[in-house]
C-alpha cells in the first residue's frame, strides 16, 4: 500500500472515451486539481488511455498543466494521482496507462526558451521534468510494483519505441498495464 | 485468487469539507464533458499514430 496520505477524489465523468476527477490541494493555497484519463487509441486489441494532471485555474475556466504550483503538498497530490490508477483498472482490465509530461512535447524547448531564466545552453533543464518526476516514483518502487504492473518505456530519437523498462534508464513516456 | 493488497492505493485518505464540495460540484458543471488537457492527448495521439502495434 502507498503510505502517503491522499486527498479525497470527486468523480465527475465515466464516458467511454474519459474518466475525470477533481480534488482539492490543500497546501499552502487551497488549489482544485484534475485527473484525466482520456482514451488516445486503440492499439494491439487494447484502449490506451492518457493520463493527464493538472491545476484548476478557477478565474479563467481553464486547466493548467504546465506551470509547477509549489504548494507544498507534492508527495499527497502525487499519492493522489497515484490512488486513481487501481480503480481506473478496476475498470479497464485490459487498458494500458500511458504517462508524458507536458514538457515532453518534441517543440517545448523552443517554447521554454521563450522567457526561460535558467540560461541553459545544449541541455533544456525543464524538458521532461515531469515525467522524471514519475520515473523516480516507478524506479523507487520498481520491485513492488512489478508484482502488479508491467512498465515499458518510450524512446525517443530515431526510432522511437517501446522498450522493457529499466529503472534509471531515460524515457519520454511509460506505458503502464495491469497484470493479470 | 485476487491479490488484495495494492501498492499505489493510499492507506489513508483525507476527508473532503463540504465547502470544497460545493465548490467542486460547480466546477464538475463548468468542465463536464469537456477534454481537459487537450493539447497532451494531441501529444499522445501523435507519439501513438506512429505506431502499429504495443508492447504486449
Amino acid at each position: 500500500m502507498n503510505n502517503i496520505p491522499a486527498y479525497k477524489t470527486e468523480i465527475i465523468d465515466t464516458e467511454v472515451s474519459k474518466i475525470q476527477y477533481l480534488f482539492e490541494s490543500k497546501g499552502e493555497k487551497s488549489i482544485i486539481k484534475a485527473i484525466e484519463y482520456s482514451f488516445v487509441r486503440k492499439l494491439s486489441g487494447r484502449k490506451v488511455y492518457n493520463l493527464g494532471f493538472g491545476d484548476y485555474d478557477e478565474q479563467n475556466g481553464s486547466i493548467i498543466d504546465d506551470i509547477n504550483s509549489n504548494n507544498g503538498d507534492m508527495r499527497k497530490v502525487f499519492s493522489t494521482v497515484l490512488n486513481t490508477v487501481p480503480k481506473f483498472f478496476a475498470e479497464n482490465k485490459d487498458s494500458a496507462i500511458w504517462v508524458q509530461g507536458s514538457d515532453s512535447a518534441e517543440d517545448f524547448k523552443i517554447k521554454c526558451e521563450v522567457d526561460c531564466k535558467k540560461n541553459c545552453t545544449e541541455i533544456c533543464k525543464n524538458y521532461n521534468r515531469r515525467i522524471k518526476a514519475y520515473r523516480y516514483y516507478v524506479d523507487r518502487n520498481f520491485v513492488e510494483l512489478s508484482k502488479e504492473y508491467i512498465f515499458f518505456g518510450f524512446t525517443n530519437g530515431e526510432n522511437p519505441n517501446f522498450v522493457q523498462y529499466i529503472p534509471k534508464n531515460e524515457y519520454i513516456g511509460i506505458l503502464v498495464f495491469k497484470k493479470k | 485468487m485476487e491479490r488484495k493488497k495494492q501498492i499505489l492505493k493510499a492507506t489513508k485518505v483525507l476527508s473532503m469539507s463540504q465547502t470544497t464540495k460545493n465548490r467542486i460540484s460547480i466546477i464538475a458543471k463548468d468542465i463536464k464533458g469537456k477534454e481537459l488537457f487537450p493539447e497532451k492527448v494531441e501529444l499522445a495521439k501523435r507519439t501513438f499514430s506512429k505506431l502499429k502495434s504495443l508492447p504486449i
